[in-house]
């Protein structure tokens, strides 16, 4: 990976899109200063991701990995609260303010009802949206989520992207989301970086870009995916495999 | 509806009630039975009889505080083992605490005189070796993963139990495998004010070390990835509270024998009540601990002629306990 440059202003929902091994996590954890590039720095907002604390880069940017989740029953509320930490000075623990701040944050995404409800029998949607509610409170200007739309089905796909669009598009924050779901990342995302190989292979603005425009970014990354564009959105396809006279499937 | 919240708050005051109810009646029971108005008169200064004031302070409050202190450590310990491994089944005996105050126990007896001085000193350093090689075998493995801390606490574990079979087979039976059998039992039978005052500083360097630590803990019941991108430092939080723990443990273990069960049982427990993690259930799991041990170790020393080894009726006492609430929750996560 190499000379890669991408930017995600505040109130910008960015995607990530590419193939599987492509290096779009790898990019998502350097980023957020999990892993550490074998030369050369990575900047965010001017500092080196590797000379801030855990703590600091936790202030920076709301890292949310693939897997996520807790090992014991555990109150939604707290799982919610637990994006204070990177507030909190050397052992001190969350108050009352905090509490009430994540009640806030649950509240604006209209789950408040989840509060006390154990997070570990949640539905995959509601984990999502909880997660979401805990980067509310890790107040962090960046959000950078890697494929969180992979365990949820349609409904919720959208029902997370909305929300994600609201809460970015409302303020100071900006997002980068790694998708695979491209029609999702078409319908809610402000600008997609396509990644192949370690590099960037396009970008698109959603706002500006041709179906034409769309099409090649997609060839480049995918190939074999034909955009459509109808009523205002996009839709994507592929053709089924041809079958030989045989009747086998190539 | 009564909040997880609410219901833990209630389990505190219920428990802290039950300790307050049951160590005065701990006092009082024993082969030398003690009145209650004795103990009171006791405390005042007023006359008493001399048998009655030495039995109290040299045997029954050293006892029973010790029963208090070892129910919160092994318990304590064992919660926190339980989240630093995100394993319900892990207690001091996966990291090799167990077994390696016994290696060291074993070795005290059989290749050294077993004194009273020596057993203690030996199981604690048995048991801080056996995880300090644990946990720097894990550092230096290639994958620094939690998997390869229970791996090597497995393989640092079956190496102590090696050595205490190893020693076993050249221990003279009446003189010395009978102690070191004795030992692996766990008792408070020969508690004194001095073995008591021996466990203090770990006890305490260890309590204040979780107690600093606790969102931390907490915290690390999430996946490590999760933990870290909340600005926890991972490995090395991991590292510091399972080494508090075990100072801990080790300093319980060193002057009471191996108490089995309690570290497991009282975590799982307290995790069953409140249905939550955290601090309160971390206190809630030691609160029950020292009930539990206080209880086992009064029917030790009382239902019988001879004392009974604590591990057998920590195990007795806190089985069916634990079978009733497996059996009345069905919704929680494990059962």
């Amino acid at each position: 990976m190499n000379g890669l440059s991408l930017t995600v202003k505040p109130g910008e929902l960015c995607a990530l899109m590419g193939p599987n091994g492509s290096g779009k996590s790898t990019l998502l954890r350097l980023i957020a200063g999990f892993a550490q590039p074998d030369a050369g720095t990575l900047t965010l907002s001017g500092h080196s991701t590797q000379s801030l604390g855990p703590k600091e880069r936790a202030r920076m940017a709301a890292y949310l990995p693939q897997r996520f989740g807790v090992s014991f029953d555990t109150d939604v509320i707290d799982i919610v609260l637990m994006g204070v930490h990177p507030q909190l000075g050397l052992f001190q623990s969350p108050s009352r303010t905090h509490r009430a701040q994540a009640l806030d944050a649950l509240g604006a995404l209209g789950i408040q009802a989840l509060a006390h409800r154990n997070f570990t029998k949640l539905s995959e949607g509601q984990k999502q949206m909880v997660m979401i509610a805990r980067c509310i409170l890790q107040k962090a200007p960046l959000l950078l989520f890697d494929e969180p739309d992979s365990a949820l089905d349609i409904n919720n796909r959208r029902h997370m992207m909305s929300t994600l669009s609201s809460l970015v598009h409302s303020g100071e924050r900006g997002a980068l989301l790694i998708l695979h779901d491209q029609q999702l990342a078409l319908s809610y995302c402000d600008k997609i970086y396509f990644i192949r190989d370690g590099a960037i292979s396009g970008q698109i603005h959603r706002a500006t870009a041709t179906t034409a425009q769309v099409q090649a970014a997609m060839d480049r990354a995918f190939g074999q995916v034909k955009v459509y564009h109808m009523d205002g959105a996009y839709l994507m396809g592929y053709h089924p495999p041809r079958r030989t006279q045989k009747g086998d499937v190539p | 509806m009564i909040t997880t919240q609410r219901r833990t708050q209630l389990l505190i005051g219920l428990l802290v009630v039950l300790l307050l109810v049951g160590t005065p009646i701990s006092l009082c029971i024993g082969r030398y039975p003690i009145q209650l108005e004795e103990i009171w008169a006791i405390l005042q200064g007023a006359p008493v009889s001399e048998t009655a004031r030495g039995v109290f302070w040299t045997l029954r409050l050293p006892r029973t505080l010790m029963a208090l202190l070892a129910g919160v450590g092994l318990s304590l310990s064992g919660y926190v083992y339980q989240a630093m491994f995100k394993n319900i089944l892990a207690s001091p005996d996966l990291i090799g605490v167990a077994s390696g105050a016994n290696a060291g126990v074993a070795v005290a007896i059989v290749l050294a005189s077993g004194s009273a001085f020596l057993v203690p000193v030996f199981a604690f350093l048995g048991g801080m070796v056996a995880v300090l090689l644990a946990v720097s075998l894990a550092g230096i493995s290639r994958r620094r993963s939690l998997a390869s801390v229970v791996l090597a606490g497995i393989v640092i574990g079956s190496l102590g139990e090696s050595i205490v079979m190893a020693l076993k087979l050249f221990a003279d039976p009446e003189s010395q495998l009978a102690p070191l059998e004795f030992w692996a039992m766990g008792s408070l039978s020969s508690m004194t004010a001095a073995k008591l005052t021996t466990v203090l500083p770990g006890f305490f360097l260890g309590l204040v070390v979780l107690f600093l630590l606790r969102y931390p803990i907490h915290l690390l019941g999430l996946s490590d990835e999760e933990a870290r991108a909340l600005g926890v430092r991972v490995n090395l939080v991991r590292t510091v509270v399972i080494l508090a723990a075990t100072v801990m443990v080790a300093s319980v273990v060193s002057v009471t024998g191996l108490i089995s069960f309690i570290g497991l049982i009282a975590p799982h427990i307290a995790r069953l009540l409140t249905r939550r993690g955290g601090t309160q259930t971390a206190v809630i799991a030691s609160l029950l601990g020292a009930l539990l041990l206080m209880v086992a170790d009064c029917v030790a020393r009382s239902v019988a002629s001879s004392e009974i080894p604590l591990s057998i009726l920590t195990s007795l006492i806190g089985a069916p306990f634990l079978m009733v609430l497996m059996l009345k929750r069905r919704s929680s996560l494990f059962y």
